[in-house]
């Protein structure tokens, strides 16, 4: 009876050294939730919070005495959608050859327009303490980028659309914008 | 020649003589006692005719003494014009002795005078008959250097005859043992050149079969190019079909996309769609990597294909190159039977022709032998003859030399001789150079 009580007790201490401790359920990290796509050629990626859809590029209506990359007014749900080609607004070129298919379609207050893709891939859910603050490179999107994630050996940038529609081009897009001012002046 | 009477002798005797008849007279006197006794007259006429008779005797006395001198000069006279006459003479004979026919013979005498006549003339005789033989004599000296030259010529040619015998038979020697080469190597070009030609049509088989394969394989490469166009074409289908996969890879993305911003806008409302945005990514990721994957693997696959295409065209015409080739090789290989049986005909021929070169050279080796013993007679002939000539010409020389010693002329001393200093000295043939005597000894 001693007997079998102290081997039961030597069991219970060999299996309290040696068993594995239960995990723990951990913190539900906080992810950062955008899609990954390119503009220009340049793959960025965007918070969907700030997209209210991405959709095929509509066909859209030249407007005249608008600058290069304003595409058109295109229909879009029933209202008009102002179209701009990606690549001349951030590479300032104009698009040539093949029409890219794909745009993403921006709601902010005062300011509801497309863009169109070079490329759409899929949505990313990152971690968000590996955000990176900092945009590393000068380039084109530099002024309109806040801070991004490495992911596959790659610096992915996030555009902010908030940095994008207070930028001055896309309040203005009239061909003469600059010598209206001055005009005005 | 008697010998003439000493006038001394010559003189006593006339005086003994007159002495004597005087001593007979007085004798003859006293004997017949006509001498008279005492004194008288008849004894005065005795004394006066004794005394007459004394004074005749003394008168005869010195009349003989006087005789005798006078002929004793008379004999001293002629006794010394006969000696000077013998003595020129005498010196004549000595220098015609010595050789000197130019020394004139003259005496007093006429017994000298005649003598020193016959010499004069059997000189004058001498040098006629010397003079007469000088001309031949020169003559002979001349054809005999001749003959010693030619002598030597003919010898240098015997041994330069001989060496070139020699050579000559070597070079028939090496042109016989290079017809056994040249017969044996056209032997072995005539075997070659068969087994050429065995060899050639065993070329010819295989390039039949060869060019059957290669026609084979030309149709095979063509029927597998039909097949991998079709290959092309289908992998084109599958290029566009996971082309369009992706494209509706993209649009579901797009979808999912869409469908995430909807869950996000309407907040707790949309976590329904959320989970369906999030399945439908999950599966969108699959399916775009499946279809990178494909879409990668049939790219490769198309690029292998048009690789393949492109070698199996490459393959085609190659094999066209290859049948071309072989067309060629065929022709070729006909051309080499040919040229090989051609070949073996010429070699066959060779042969022949090296067979009657050995024989050819085997009857001029014979006859280069009989030539080579000919040659060696000829070269000791020439040498008896150098000997022989060599031997005359030392003759010519001692008789000349001899004859040079007898002077004939009275102006020229030296050039006097008989025989001219050419003459003299033995021909060059004498001295012939120990090369020539070396060469006539090695020569066959």
């Amino acid at each position: 009876m001693t007997t079998a009580l102290v081997a039961l007790g030597e069991l219970q201490d060999h299996y309290a050294s040696c068993a594995v401790e239960p995990p723990s359920p951990q913190e539900p990290e906080a992810l950062w939730v955008g899609v990954l796509l390119g503009i220009a050629g340049v793959r960025l990626l965007v918070a969907v919070t700030d997209l209210e859809a991405i959709i095929e590029t509509p066909v859209a209506t030249r407007v005249p005495g608008t600058r290069p990359w304003v595409l058109g007014i295109a229909a879009h749900q029933g209202g008009l959608l102002p179209l701009f080609c990606g690549d001349g607004l951030f590479e300032r070129r104009v698009q040539g050859g093949r029409m890219q298919e794909y745009c993403m379609v921006i709601k902010q207050p005062g300011y509801h327009f497309g863009i169109t893709l070079s490329k759409v891939e899929r949505t990313l859910k990152l971690p968000l303490r590996a955000r990176i603050d900092d945009y590393p490179a000068e380039d084109e999107f530099a002024a309109c980028c806040s801070g991004g994630f490495h992911h596959e050996d790659q610096f992915l940038g996030i555009l902010d659309i908030g940095k994008l529609v207070t930028d001055r081009s896309l309040s203005d897009v009239a061909a003469d914008a600059g010598q209206a001012s001055e005009d005005r002046q | 020649m008697s010998t003439p009477v000493k006038p001394g002798i010559f003189s006593i005797g006339l005086v003994a003589i007159a002495a004597g008849v005087l001593v007979c007279l007085v004798a003859t006197v006293y004997s017949l006692n006509i001498v008279p006794e005492g004194t008288g007259p008849a004894t005065a006429q005795w004394a006066a005719v004794r005394a007459i008779i004394l004074l005749v005797l003394v008168v005869l006395v010195l009349l003989g003494l006087l005789t005798a001198v006078l002929l004793w000069q008379d004999y001293r006279q002629q006794w010394r014009r006969q000696s000077a006459g013998t003595a020129a003479i005498t010196a004549a004979l000595q220098r015609m002795a010595e050789g000197d026919l130019t020394a004139d013979a003259s005496g007093d005498t006429p017994a000298t005078v005649a003598i020193a006549a016959q010499l004069n003339t059997a000189s004058e005789r001498q040098r006629e008959l010397i003079r007469n033989i000088r001309a031949p004599f020169e003559a002979l000296v001349s054809e005999l250097h001749n003959v010693g030259k030619s002598t030597r010529t003919q010898l240098e040619g015997s041994v330069a005859l001989g060496q070139q015998l020699q050579q000559s038979a070597a070079a028939l020697a090496r042109n016989r043992q290079n017809a056994d080469a040249a017969k044996t190597t056209s032997g072995q070009v005539s075997a070659t050149g068969n087994q050429h030609r065995l060899l050639v049509t065993r070329g010819q088989g295989l390039a039949r079969d060869m060019s059957r394969a290669s026609t084979d394989v030309r149709e095979s490469v063509q029927d597998t190019s039909k097949s991998a166009k079709r290959q092309s074409e289908l992998i084109q289908s599958v290029t566009t079909a996971a082309e369009y996969i992706q494209a509706l890879n993209t649009k579901i993305s797009v979808v999912a996309i869409n469908t995430r911003i909807e869950a996000e806008r309407a907040g707790e409302h949309g976590k329904p769609f959320l989970g369906i945005a999030e399945a439908m990514g999950d599966l969108l990721r699959e399916a775009e990597a499946e279809g990178r994957k494909i879409t990668s693997e049939v790219r490769m696959l198309q690029n292998l294909s048009a690789e393949n295409l492109s070698s199996m065209e490459t393959t085609v015409g190659a094999v066209v190159t290859i049948l071309e080739f072989v067309e060629r090789l065929d022709d070729a290989l006909g051309e080499i039977s040919q040229g090989a049986e051609k070949m073996v005909l010429q070699a066959s021929s060779l042969t022949d022709v090296t067979t009657q070169a050995a024989a050819g050279a085997d009857e001029a080796s014979a006859l280069m032998a009989r030539i080579s013993e000919q040659s060696l007679i000829l070269g000791e002939s020439s040498e008896l003859s150098r000997t022989g000539v060599v031997a005359l010409q030392q003759s010519v020389a001692t008789l000349a030399r001899n004859l040079g010693r007898i002077r004939i002329d009275h102006q020229d001393s030296s050039a006097g001789e008989a025989v001219p200093a050419a003459a003299i000295a033995p021909s060059s043939a004498a001295t012939e150079p120990a090369s020539i005597e070396m060469s006539r000894r090695a020569a066959p």
